[in-house]
C-alpha cells in the first residue's frame, strides 16, 4: 500500500473511518487531524491574544502617562448642554499624581487630589476647604484589564489628529455589547497623556467630551510650584470633617447575582459609623473601563425612598427597596447596566 | 474695566497669565460684562485670522449658555411598573430632583459631608439605548441637540432635598471610585468638579 499524499491524509480519516485499519494508523490519522484543527485555529487564537496586548498597551501607556509627566493646561468640557473650562496642574509625582483643577467661568473653585485625599475650594471670596480621604479594599482577584477588556471592548487605532497643537494618536475603544458606553481617546504621540475624550453612547452620540485647548509640559518641581501658585485654599486651614470609611471591609452580605460581562468586584467600601450612617456599604463593579458603584444603606422611614431610573449628566442611577435597604447603584454606562445590577443585588442571609 | 485688566485678558488669550495673576483676573472677569465681551471678541479675531469661522455667527455665547443653563429642563424616568415593589404602590417614585443650582462646594466634597451643604435643583435624562452604534470620530464639541433614541420623560420633583443630596453624594463617591484605568478623562476629579453646578 502506498503512502497518502500529505493532502489526502486528514481527509482520508475523516471520510473514510470505516475503513481498516492498523491500531497505529487510525491513531496516527486522528493525530494529524487534530493538529491540522489546532494549526487553523492558532491564527484566531492568536488574533485574540494580540487584541488582548493591545488593549494592554493601550492602558498601560495612558496610564503611565499621568505617573510620568507633569503638565499644565486648559481644557473644555462638556456635558449634555453643560459646558465648562477649566485649568489643571498636573505634577507627577513620586507618591503619585497630584492635581489642582480651576474653573475658568462661573463661580471660581479648584479641587486639589493626591494619594492623601481631596481638598476643595469654593469661591475665593468665601474660602470653604474641605479634606476628605477615602479608603478602602480591594476584594477579590485583581483585574486583569488586557483579558476583561479584549472581551467586552473592540480597541483599535484610528488615525491621529492635532489636539491642542500636538500631534495625537487617536485610540477607538468600541463595546461589543449594550452595557457599557465607547470612548474616543486622542492621546499624545509623544507622552501618552490624553488630550481629548470622547464618550458616546449605543447610538453613537457623544454623551461627554473633555478637550485640551492647551498643553505645556513642565518639570516636577515647576508642577509643584504651579500647584501652589493662586491655589485658593491658601487662607484657610483644612479641616478633615469627611466620613471615614475603613480600610479593612468586612466581606459583605450583599452580592450581584447577574452583572454584564466583564464586570467584577472591584472594591468594597463601609462606613466606619460617622454621624449615624452606620452599616452603609459600597460594592464597586468594574469591566477594568467603565465602574459602577452599589450603595446600600439601611432604609430611612423619614424620607422617600429612591426607586426607577434617572440620568444624571454622563451618570446613570437606579434605586430600590430591597429588604430594608435602601440600594442605589450609579455608574457612567447605559441605564440598562445599572438596572440590571440593581435588580440582581441580595442579601445573603446569615447561616 | 482697567487698562491692567485688558493686559491680563491678553495675556490670557495668549496663554502666558501666572496662575495668580489668574485668580486676580477671574473675578473681574466674572463681575464685567465688558470684560467678557472683549475675551469674546479676542476670540473671534483670533478665529478670523484662522479663518474658521462658522457661515452664521452666535454671538453672546457666555450669556446663551448660561441661559440655557438656568433653564434646563428638569426630566426623568419614571420607575417601570414591572420593577415596582407591589407592596408598597403608595410609594411610587416618579422623580427624584438631582440639583443644577446646587452650591458646587458640595460636589467638591467628598462623601457623605456632601450631603450637608448641597441644596436643590434638578437635571435628569433617560435614555433608551438601541445597538451599539459608534460615531463618527471628531464630532462637534458644541452639539447640544438630544441624541437620537433618547427618550426623555417628564415627571414630578421630589420634595426630599436631603434624599436628592444622598444621591448626589453618591455619584461623587463614586467618582473617586474605581480602577484608576476607569476615568480615561484627562483627570478623575473633572466629572465631579463639573457635575451640574451652578450657585
Amino acid at each position: 500500500m502506498t503512502a497518502p499524499r500529505a493532502q489526502e491524509w486528514w481527509a482520508d480519516g475523516l471520510r473514510r473511518p470505516r475503513r481498516p485499519r492498523l491500531a497505529h494508523q487510525g491513531a496516527s490519522t486522528r493525530w494529524q487531524a487534530e493538529w491540522i484543527v489546532v494549526l487553523l485555529l492558532l491564527p484566531m487564537v492568536a488574533a485574540a491574544d494580540d487584541a488582548a496586548k493591545d488593549v494592554k498597551s493601550w492602558l498601560d501607556r495612558i496610564s503611565q502617562a499621568s505617573q510620568q509627566h507633569s503638565y499644565q493646561g486648559t481644557f473644555v468640557y462638556r456635558c449634555q448642554s453643560q459646558l465648562t473650562a477649566m485649568r489643571v496642574v498636573h505634577a507627577a509625582s513620586s507618591d503619585g499624581p497630584v492635581e489642582r483643577l480651576t474653573s475658568l467661568n462661573g463661580p471660581a473653585h479648584e479641587i486639589t487630589q493626591s494619594a492623601a485625599g481631596v481638598t476643595a475650594v469654593v469661591a475665593s471670596n468665601q474660602p470653604h476647604v474641605v479634606t476628605g480621604r477615602r479608603a478602602g479594599s480591594l476584594v477579590g482577584k485583581p483585574l486583569s484589564p488586557e483579558a476583561v477588556l479584549a472581551s467586552v471592548y473592540e480597541v483599535s487605532e484610528a488615525g491621529g489628529d492635532r489636539v491642542a497643537g500636538r500631534n495625537t494618536r487617536l485610540v477607538s475603544i468600541a463595546p461589543r455589547d449594550r452595557y457599557r458606553h465607547g470612548f474616543h481617546l486622542w492621546l499624545d504621540a509623544e507622552t501618552g497623556v490624553v488630550l481629548r475624550s470622547d464618550m458616546y453612547n449605543s447610538v453613537g452620540e457623544p454623551i461627554e467630551q473633555v478637550m485640551f485647548t492647551d498643553i505645556e509640559y513642565i518639570s516636577l518641581d515647576e508642577a509643584m510650584a504651579a500647584m501652589d501658585a493662586g491655589a485658593l485654599a491658601t487662607a484657610a486651614a483644612p479641616q478633615d470633617t469627611s466620613a471615614q470609611v475603613s480600610a479593612t471591609a468586612p466581606r459583605s452580605q450583599w452580592s450581584v447575582e447577574r452583572a454584564p460581562d466583564g464586570f467584577a468586584l472591584a472594591e468594597h467600601y463601609t462606613d466606619a459609623g460617622d454621624g449615624g450612617h452606620a452599616g452603609n456599604e459600597q460594592l464597586v463593579y468594574s469591566d477594568g473601563l467603565a465602574s459602577v458603584s452599589v450603595f446600600i444603606e439601611a432604609k430611612d422611614g423619614q424620607r422617600p425612598p429612591f426607586l426607577g431610573s434617572a440620568q444624571v449628566g454622563a451618570v446613570a442611577a437606579y434605586g430600590r427597596i430591597v429588604d430594608d435597604y435602601q440600594v442605589t447603584v450609579v455608574g457612567e454606562v447605559p441605564g440598562a447596566t445599572v438596572e440590571m445590577i440593581g435588580e440582581s443585588l441580595h442579601l445573603q442571609k446569615a447561616q | 474695566m482697567s487698562d491692567h485688566h485688558i493686559e491680563l485678558l491678553s495675556a490670557l488669550k495668549d496663554g502666558e497669565l501666572k496662575d495668580d495673576e489668574l485668580a486676580k483676573l477671574l473675578p473681574s472677569l466674572s463681575n464685567e460684562s465688558h470684560l467678557r465681551q472683549r475675551w469674546e471678541r479676542y476670540h473671534l479675531i483670533g478665529e478670523a485670522m484662522r479663518n474658521n469661522l462658522p457661515s452664521v455667527m452666535q454671538h453672546d455665547l457666555v450669556s446663551r449658555v448660561s441661559t440655557a443653563l438656568e433653564n434646563e429642563p428638569t426630566v426623568l424616568s419614571p420607575e417601570s411598573p414591572a420593577t415596582r415593589p407591589k407592596q408598597r404602590p403608595d410609594r411610587s417614585f416618579t422623580g427624584y430632583a438631582v440639583a443644577a443650582s446646587v452650591a458646587v462646594v458640595g460636589f467638591l466634597t467628598v462623601g457623605l459631608v456632601a450631603e450637608r451643604l448641597m441644596s436643590g435643583g434638578a437635571e435628569m435624562v433617560a435614555s433608551a439605548p438601541a445597538g451599539v452604534v459608534a460615531p463618527s470620530v471628531g464630532a462637534s464639541l458644541v452639539a447640544a441637540t438630544p441624541a437620537v433614541g433618547t427618550a426623555t420623560v417628564a415627571a414630578t420633583l421630589p420634595s426630599d432635598e436631603e434624599r436628592a443630596a444622598q444621591l448626589r453624594s453618591y455619584i461623587i463617591d463614586h467618582g473617586f471610585s474605581g480602577p484608576s484605568m476607569s476615568r480615561p478623562l484627562p483627570s478623575p476629579s473633572v466629572r465631579v468638579v463639573t457635575f451640574p453646578a451652578q450657585e
